[in-house]
Formats: structure tokens, sequence, C-alpha cells
């Protein structure tokens, strides 16, 4: 109900009409899995330097609609950050810039739910970008994977410890790992969670 | 993970960086629990299934046909066809990739190779795979640097120079080619081009060679390996390409001069043999046919060829060391005969000896079996491992004299034991090696006329090749395809019920060809099996000796001795599929035999 609300608000709130389609209702079994790679872990200073998407339809990964996107960040990429996802400020040097990477990633998503891990985070970082281009934060409804793991798990053996760590879930649900972690790859990976998880919720 | 499509796996083992592109532009991937039905009876692929994790079982009437695992891929005859026979089913939680339709298409018609191994019979399979394998043929006879080679000093002239002088260059300096030096880039101009100079219909005092000359020069560096030069010259259609240190020209090799190289480099253990001197340098020169065979097969020359080089160069040391022990006179008075898979040309490592010496009736020589045994100790001594059955020439059995051979093997023939089976079978691949060849095709004469007055011999001659069958368990254990850990006896499955089958075949039809695949041809011509059955025979036999020699040539590296067992995680996803086909004609082959020799009434 506060939901319906806030978006019926947030609609309205809208700067730019062009986008009332994220709106709408999104198309039946569709998903967008994101992930994104930061400056650092500070959601309030550090920037994003790169958006992965892939389309989820059914227990399908579309990979062939995918979303990879390297945006060009005001400051140095943090070391540590480096460490991770092998992106260092001048690969990123030549990227996009927000606003375009924005635009390019809200015409992927459309109205479809998104699906992430620790979706808050990025989803925290995109609206930094989001807000001042639309006048609102993103309005789809979002997925949380390690949510669903935990639903599972509980479902499971009720009251015992879930590690929701990222390369835990992929092991359990015994899913192929990749060793880089770029955007993209995550993504992806977080796809293949959602559609087996969905599956073994199901059952 | 469209990046890390598996671009080693077979058939997309074959493209080019675009055609890869194209793969991962347009591949998704799916999911599927286990025992979903990924495709039914009669329904139109619209994707091509690669798996990235699981199993799939395809059924025909219930029946397990086949088991797919990683990196393999299905259903591309269906894709293809439009419709598809049989069912999929996810047998373990599947993800797969799913190349679309138009893209496969796309690939084949870019990529005859990769049509080929998409969907293909067996014979067409293992075709295509020794033709991409021929591509490295000479590898190994290449793997020297292009610097080792004979590379043309360059002979350069400026584009201005006539077409006139260049050609009086040509004639005068014994050329076929010039550099030309033009601004900032180099050209060639070859004997080929005065002809279009000629046809140009110009004066060719007038008419510059810069006009007439190619300036796309084809490059290698002269670190490359020789082997990349003549890939070069096939894939652009030249005879002659430019070596480069850095970025200076230091010469211009020519295919005829790359051709002679390699040629040379392989009759180099062929004269160590000639002109070995002592038995110690014969035993250097079989060391070495060790490491050829190595080489050969780490290089992909097709089994078959080695096969043959290994008989021959076999036969050239066997009749050195008899030179060396015998004296001429016992040479001239007998026979030396191998016999078995060394007779057959099959035996490729040294795995046993197999041979025997006939006598001239009437020639006596008491230091005869002091010789032979001479003769088998050095054999033993040079890596051929002595043979457990004793067919030997030190003993007596396989050393007689020509008539008292003919009783032996009438004794064999009329007084029927596995046993006895057994040395018929050895002593039918026997072939001349050294010595009086006369004396063993009287002896062969003998025991063909012989055969023929009890035709019930074939019969059971021939159930032998049926003596394995009992261990159906491979069958199954194939098609889980779980492999890991699996292990099958080649010889016992796949080769010996071929060989056996095919040597039964042959002495019923009295032919007198040894090698099995002689035998085959030999069958199909006189229509005793199908045509098409006998090429793939052929190539199961080829294919179960390479694997069982690769595995040989690693069980050797590791120090142990070579066995015949096969462990199936030790191979490759199209190497089991091989072997799984392999095996389904041997089990097609021994149905003809059950037929044709009546075996289930015996």
């Amino acid at each position: 109900m506060w939901e319906r609300v806030k978006r019926a608000w947030y609609r309205r709130k809208l700067l730019r009409p062009e986008y009332d389609g994220l709106f709408g209702p999104p198309p039946p079994n569709e998903w967008v899995s994101v992930d994104c790679e930061t400056t650092g872990l500070d959601r309030n200073r550090d920037e994003i330097i790169s958006i992965g998407a892939v389309l989820i339809r059914n227990a399908r990964i579309i990979t062939s609609e995918r979303l990879e996107l390297f945006i060009r960040p005001s400051g140095r990429v943090n070391a540590d950050s480096i460490r991770i996802h092998h992106l260092r400020s001048m690969d990123v040097a030549h990227g996009l810039d927000p606003g375009q990477a924005i635009q390019k990633f809200l015409d992927f998503v459309g109205s479809r739910p998104l699906v992430g891990y620790y979706l808050e985070f990025d989803v925290a970082m995109l609206n930094r970008l989001v807000k001042p281009f639309l006048g609102v934060p993103l309005p789809q409804s979002k997925i949380e994977v390690s949510g669903l793991y935990y639903d599972y798990k509980f479902s499971q053996h009720a009251g015992s410890n879930v590690d929701l760590s990222f390369s835990h879930i992929l092991q359990d649900l015994r899913l192929p790992e990749r060793e880089e972690h770029d955007a993209l790859n995550d993504a992806l990976m977080t796809a293949m969670m959602f559609v087996k998880l969905r599956h073994l919720l199901k059952k | 993970m469209p990046k890390s499509f598996n671009f080693n796996a077979v058939p997309f083992d074959g493209l080019t960086g675009e055609q890869q592109r194209w793969v991962r532009d347009s591949v998704d991937i799916g999911y599927y629990p286990e025992g979903e039905v990924i495709l039914s009876q009669g329904d139109e692929p619209t994707h091509l299934f690669v798996i990235i994790k699981g199993h799939v079982q395809q059924t025909e009437q219930e029946e397990v046909v086949c088991v797919y695992s990683k990196d393999e891929c299905f259903d591309g005859r269906g894709l293809i066809s439009g419709s598809v026979t049989g069912v999929f089913t996810a047998a373990e939680e599947l993800i797969v990739y799913l190349v679309p339709k138009p893209t496969i298409k796309k690939l084949i018609a870019a990529n005859a190779n990769f049509g080929a191994l998409l969907f293909s019979d067996i014979s067409q399979k293992m075709r295509a795979l020794t033709e991409r394998r021929s591509q490295r043929e000479l590898h190994s006879l290449m793997l020297a640097r292009i610097d080792q080679a004979f590379v043309r000093p360059p002979r350069f002239v400026p584009q201005e120079m006539d077409v006139f002088s260049v050609a009086r260059i040509f004639e005068d300096e014994q050329l076929s080619n010039v550099l030309v030096r033009g601004e900032e880039r180099y050209g060639i101009f070859t004997s080929t081009d005065v002809r279009k100079a000629i046809l140009a219909d110009r004066d060719p005092h007038g008419l510059s060679v810069g006009q007439l000359a190619t300036w796309e020069l084809i490059e290698v560096s002269q670190d490359d390996a020789v082997f990349d030069a003549l890939i070069l010259m096939i894939r652009h259609g030249v005879h002659r390409i430019v070596v480069k240190r850095q970025e200076e020209i230091v010469g211009v090799m020519e295919q005829l001069d790359l051709l002679s190289f390699i040629s040379n480099h392989s009759h180099l253990i062929w004269h160590q043999v000639q002109q070995a001197r002592t038995q110690d340098e014969l035993k250097r020169a079989c060391t070495n046919i060790q490491r050829l065979i190595q080489l050969l097969s780490e290089s992909e020359v097709k089994v078959s060829m080695i096969a043959r080089l290994v008989q021959e160069l076999n036969a050239k040391i066997f009749t050195r060391l008899w030179q060396f022990i015998a004296p001429p006179e016992l040479i001239e008075n007998s026979c030396m005969i191998v016999m078995g898979s060394e007779g057959r040309g099959e035996q490729i490592l040294k795995t046993d000896q197999d041979n025997g010496l006939i006598l001239r009736n009437g020639y006596h020589s008491p230091d005869v079996m002091r010789l032979t045994a001479a003769f088998n100790d050095a054999l033993c001594d040079f890596g051929y491992p002595p043979c457990l059955g004793g067919v030997m020439m030190r003993n007596p059995l396989w050393c007689q004299n020509l008539d008292d051979f003919k009783d032996t093997i009438r004794k064999w023939i009329f007084h029927p034991s596995a046993e006895t089976h057994m040395r018929l079978a050895i002593f039918s691949d026997a072939v001349a090696v050294c010595g009086d060849q006369a004396l063993l095709q009287d002896l062969k004469d003998f025991f063909y006329r012989s055969l023929q007055d009890m035709p019930s011999f074939f019969a059971h001659f021939a159930r032998a090749a049926d003596s394995f069958s009992e261990q159906s368990s491979w069958w199954s254990r194939l098609l889980r395809g779980d492999g890991e850990g699996g292990e099958l006896d080649i010889k016992k499955l796949g080769i010996f019920p071929i060989v056996h089958g095919v040597r039964s075949l042959a002495l019923e039809s009295r032919l007198v060809c040894i090698s099995t695949a002689e035998r085959i041809e030999a069958l199909a011509q006189i229509e005793r099996i199908p045509g098409d059955l006998a090429i793939d025979l052929k190539e199961s036999l080829y294919y179960l000796m390479d694997i069982r020699l690769k595995q040989g040539l690693h069980q050797i590296s590791l120090e142990q001795r070579p066995d015949n067992i096969v462990h199936m995680a030790s191979l490759s996803t199209l190497e089991r599929d091989l072997l799984r086909d392999s095996l389904q004609v041997v089990k097609r082959f021994r149905g003809v035999l059950h037929y044709h020799f009546k075996l289930d009434a015996l």
C-alpha cells in the first residue's frame, strides 16, 4: 500500500515525461540483473565506474541482450577496488559521462524489476546519478538474491545461520563461478542465482 | 560469461576471432532443473545447446542413445534438419549456452570444418578431425625456426628500374624474384610477373618494375617456426614470403626450399640405421625411434602413417641386427619372420617381440639356437620386451625347418584348442623380414591349403573375437558420461575384436594381405563386408590405435610399462565421443561376425 502511494507520488514528480514508461507494468516474467563497480565503498563520495546488466526471461539469461558500460569518474579509482574489478583509472578514462550512461541504463531496464546481490548499495549508487536526471530515484521493484537465498535456506532449516557471502551462495547452489569479477560477470552470476532460487522456491 | 565461452571445445575450436565474436554476441544462457525435457521428438530447435554444467540424456523409444556433458553440444543434426529425433532431458541440473540458429547457420557457411564437426557420422567426424590435424601434420619436422632453414638473401632493386633490366638480373643472377624498393615500402616482383609485363604489351625498357610489383608482402619473423611460414604460404596462396628481423628484411623464403628442408629431416633415422656399424650404434638408432614416435604423435600425425613408418624402421633394424649376429650362410638358408601386430604393421610402441625363423630343409647348423637366443637377447636390450607367449625364434617351436614347421601347423589346425588358435592367429600375420622369402611363402601356401580341408575351422577360430563381449558394462559407463575414474581395456574391447574378426574373414577368403586395413579393404571389395562398415571399421581401428598410442606414450613418460588400459578422465570430450562411436562400430561388426560364422549356433 505504502509502496503504491510512493510510486504514484514519484510518478508525478518525474522531471522527464518520456520516462513515464518506467512506472508502467513490467513485461511478465522479465527481470534485469544489475551490478556496478565503483571507485570505493563510500556511497556518498565514491563513484560508479562500470555498470553491468543482463536481461532474464523466464529461466533464460538473455546474455545476447546485455549492457556493459564504463563511466569516466571525476577522481582516482581506489586501489582496493582495482584489486577486485581490475579497472584502473586509465581503463575508465575513455568511458561515457555519467549522464549518457544513466540514460542507456534506464532504456535497457525499462519497467522491469531489478535483481541484484546487495542491491541496496548498487541502487544507492545509481540513484545518485538517476535523481538529478529524473527527479526521482529508480522506481522499479527490487529483488535481493541474498534475501531469496535466505528464504530458501530458512525454508529448509529454520533458525540456522546462513552464510550470505557471494561465493558461498554460488558454491552452495552449485553454480559455475567466474574468476573475473567485473560488473557484467557479477550481474550474470547473480542472474543465475536468481533463476535457480526462483526454481527452488517454487517447489 | 559470454566472454568465457569455451572456444577450445569441438566444434567451436576452429573459429576465427571474428566468428568467435558472432557467438559471443548472440549467445544466451539457459537453466533447466533435473528431469526437465529440453527438446522432444519433432521439435524444431531454435538454438544449439552447449553445456556449461550438468548432463543431458538423449533417448529414443525409452532407450538412452547418448549422454552429453560439459562442453558438448546438441542437437546439431536436429537444428539443421529442422526436427529433433528423440527426447533430450536434463539428466542432471543443467546450465547451457544457447547459440541461436542464425548464428550457427552463419558459422557453417563461413567455416566448413565447423559444419562437418557439428553434424556428421563417425567417419566424417574423424575426417574433419584429421583434416584439422593435417595442417599440423608436418609440425614435428617444422619445429625448427625459420633462420635454421634455407633463406635466400634479398636482392633489392629500385622501383624505377625498367622491367627489361630486371629480367636481365633474373637471368644473370639465377633469381626468380627481386624485392622492389619504393617510397617507404617494399614490393616483390617475380618471374611470373615478367609474364604480366609481356602481356602489358609495352616497351619493357620504358616500363618500371614498380608498376607491376606486388606491394602487399606476406611477412614472417625469422624467429617464427618453419611451420608458420608454410601455413602462411598456403593461406595466402603464395610461393614466397619475406623474412624479417625486427623491421629489417633479411631474406626471402621459397616454398620449394621449405619443402626440401622438411623432407630431408624425415630420413635421418633411416640413415642412422643403415649406417650403424655396431650393435651399440644400432641401439642408439632404436632409441631415436621412440623419440620420433613421441614427436610425430604430439604433432598429431596420423597413426596409420606412424605405424607404417615404425614398421619399416623396425624391419630395417631387425635385418641389420640379424646381419650382425648370423653368418651369411645361415641368413641365406633361412627366413626370419615377424608375426602378430609387428607383422600387420600395427605395433607402434615396443610391446613385445613376435618373431620366428624358418630353416631350409636339410640345412643344419649347430649354432642356430645360440644365434637365435643372441638375437632375442639383443632385441630385449634394444627395448623390445620378450613375448610372454614365447613367440620368439629362441623357442624351438618357432625355429624349425620348413617340413617340421608344416607338421606343427597341421597339428595346430587339426587339434584345435584356444592355444593353437592363438598361435595360428599370430602366424597368419607373418611377414618375411630377412633371408629367403620363398620359405615363408611355401609355408603359407601349405597353411591356406590345409585350412580348406577343415571348413569348420573358421567359425571356431573367429569365436575368439567374441571372447571379451561379456564385459558389457563399458557401454553403460560410457553412456553415463561421467568418465572420471572409469577405465577400459581398449585392446580387449576394441582393437582385438576388429583385428581378429577381420583376420578370420580374410583367412576364410584366402586373402594374402596382412595389415588389418588392407584386409578390410579387400573384404569390402569382394563384398564380404558392406562398404560403409569397412570404412567405419578402418577409421575406428585407427582411432583406437591412436588412443592407445597416446596413452602408452603418457605411461612411458611416467616410466610405466604401456598397457592397454584407457582412463576415461584423461580423454577430451571429442575423444570420448569418438571412442563411444568406435566401440559402437565394433558392436556392429560383432553382429556381422555372429551372423556370418553362425557363432550363436556353436
